[in-house]
């Protein structure tokens, strides 16, 4: 099975590592006979914005309700904040604010009601808690109002504020940009920015790929229930292929010894840039390559995508599957 | 724990359909007293006992008063009232599983034998409460209706109670109607947990109530061995509170079949939930 995991790395982690808060081991659940998630071995440090990323059926789902507890796992073991769950399931609750999937409220409740509600069951929260929480996520015009009257995105963002009501310091947003508009996207965002810069460590399950490449720093791809990579995001995607865009007034030399270097399929020309896919490692020969062959070099820039890294690693897991 | 308890209050009683049993109760118990009044008490005429009453006694006042009628009313314990209990408990959970609810405050610190146990405890209280409305609305209404007067009793001979002892013996049978009622509850309780959808739970506990009445109160004798297991055999305990002498002995094992029964129904609840997945 093809796997890269990247061991965590105390430098590669300069949010504050060391400090686990998430950690699964050998992780398992199986549904009638049928393995959704396997020997997932998942490590989220505090101060993390950890993107968790997978096609739909991967078992991302299934692996945030095993760490919430809703789904007992079949085989292995989870330790949140460093205690075992769900052994020390209050103590570790207590400090986690989660949302799973769909915002769902008490639709004949208002907002404020269901703050109260949720927040009693995590302790003591103050009503200026939930004042504030409503007024962060821009609801406080609509917090006497029915919940059954918002629309998605009000939802989501109710869905957000009951997850942050108790000050947490680990949030589990699943699919937290689901089905809102470019512009509550954008504001879902900032907010986990936000929440992140408050020093709260951020669990984000999510399908958009340039989300967690822009507000991430550690990331997970899991495919199959299978952990396929798993690190800093800025390593990944260094460790995977590039589109490399090399600016030179001579861009057919340049093209004719990369081709007899045979170091990538395909070479593009535009204007005076020639643009080639490799691999990230080798851009230091290829600046040899061309200076040494007398090539003025006027830039070289790389461009790591997560999408392409995401679809090379998740369709090469896919061909190996097949294989086996 | 009771801070639960009153969340699930909050939850419950500010919802209008927990309302239904109560609207339904504080709709045609009066309209049915009122039809009785209406027909003037025609309709004891057809009545065997009432003949031989009649015929036998000499009545001096009315018996068709508001405490005759109030124990006509709990007749509906057999059948229509248990379509009003389940109504909450069938709910509780698998209504919260339908509206992806139960996700929510399952990621919440209270255990979930915590969470269980409240809705449990407020699965008897809107049971007792829907009891205690129907017993005191229909004494209310009896009274305003008919007047009060001696409660004569048809049943294995006639038995008279004055109005306080009549009084006595009516909270008497609510309070084991309520413990008959909880068994229903607790039925409707464990379909719930079982399923995310409140419908089920709701026409699956009608439909054991009504085949277990049916077995209990069908006089065949291939039925003689099934019938001490229902609880059905057991429910009726609250008219023993109109026997005299009140049978005690039958009361307090008819009392015990159905707290154990409750207890194994909502014991075996909490043991499901606390296993299950939540997918919803």
């Amino acid at each position: 099975m093809f796997s890269r995991i990247l061991k965590p790395d105390k430098d590669s982690f300069p949010q504050g590592a060391g400090d686990l808060l998430i950690e699964t081991l050998r992780l398992q659940k199986i549904f009638k006979k049928r393995v959704v998630v396997s020997d997932l071995n998942l490590q989220v440090f505090r101060g993390d914005v950890f993107g968790f990323l997978g096609p739909n059926g991967a078992g991302k789902s299934t692996t945030i309700r095993m760490i919430l507890g809703l789904i007992h796992a079949s085989a292995g073991k989870i330790k949140l904040f460093d205690r075992p769950f769900p052994q020390q399931r209050k103590e570790s609750l207590s400090k986690i604010g989660a949302l799973v999937e769909r915002p769902d409220f008490y639709l004949y409740l208002s907002a404020q009601q269901n703050l109260k509600l949720l927040g009693k069951m995590s302790g003591r929260i103050p009503d200026s808690r939930i004042q504030e929480m409503l007024e962060i996520v821009g609801l406080e015009d609509r917090a006497r109002d029915r919940v059954k009257t918002f629309s998605h995105g009000m939802k989501q963002r109710l869905g957000i504020a009951q997850a942050l009501l108790n000050n947490p310091e680990l949030v589990i947003l699943d699919e937290p940009s689901s089905g809102l508009d470019p512009e509550g996207m954008k504001e879902v965002r900032n907010l986990i920015q936000n929440i992140s810069a408050q020093g709260m460590t951020v669990f984000l399950s999510s399908h958009l790929l340039h989300e967690v490449e822009q507000i991430c720093n550690r990331m997970a791809i899991i495919n199959r229930g299978e952990l396929l990579v798993q690190g800093n995001v800025n390593e990944l995607l260094k460790s995977g292929e590039t589109i490399l865009t090399i600016r030179t007034p001579q861009t057919r030399r340049a093209r004719e010894i990369l081709e007899k270097k045979k170091i990538a399929g395909s070479i593009e020309i535009q204007d005076e840039r020639v643009r080639i896919k490799i691999d990230y490692s080798k851009i230091p020969q290829i600046n040899a390559w061309l200076t040494d062959a007398g090539i003025p070099i006027f830039e070289l820039t790389p461009q790591s995508s997560l999408e392409d890294f995401y679809l090379s690693i998740v369709r090469q897991a896919d061909v190996d599957a097949r294989k086996n | 724990m009771w801070t639960l308890v009153k969340i699930e209050w909050v939850k419950t009683f500010r919802r209008r359909r927990t309302y239904i049993g109560f609207a339904t109760i504080g709709f045609f118990l009066p309209l049915f007293f009122i039809a009785m009044k209406l027909s003037g008490g025609a309709f004891l005429q057809h009545s065997s006992a009432m003949k031989a009453i009649q015929e036998n006694f000499v009545i001096m006042g009315n018996i068709f008063n508001g405490m005759f009628v109030s124990r006509i009313i709990m007749n509906t314990l057999f059948v229509h009232i248990p379509l009003l209990i389940v109504l909450v408990p069938g709910d509780i959970v698998a209504g919260e599983a339908a509206a992806g609810t139960l996700r929510t405050i399952l990621t919440r610190p209270p255990s979930r034998l915590k969470v269980i146990a409240s809705k449990i405890i407020l699965s008897l209280i809107y049971t007792a409460l829907l009891l205690i409305f129907m017993a005191l609305l229909s004494l209310i209404v009896g009274y305003l209706l008919f007047g009060l007067g001696y409660l004569v009793v048809l049943k294995d001979g006639i038995l008279i109670f004055t109005v306080r002892e009549a009084l006595v013996r009516f909270a008497f049978a609510y309070a084991l109607a309520i413990v008959a009622m909880g068994v229903i509850a607790a039925v409707a309780f464990l379909l719930s947990v079982q399923v995310s959808n409140a419908i089920g739970p709701i026409i699956g506990s009608i439909m054991i109530v009504v085949i277990f009445l049916i077995i209990t109160a069908t006089p065949l004798s291939a039925f003689d061995h099934i019938r001490p297991f229902l609880f059905t055999t057991y429910t009726n305990v609250w008219e023993l509170a109109f026997a005299d002498p009140i049978p005690w002995e039958t009361i307090v094992t008819h009392v015990g079949v159905l707290v154990l029964y409750m207890a194994g129904l909502f014991g075996l609840s909490a043991y499901i939930f606390q296993r299950k997945d939540i997918l919803s």
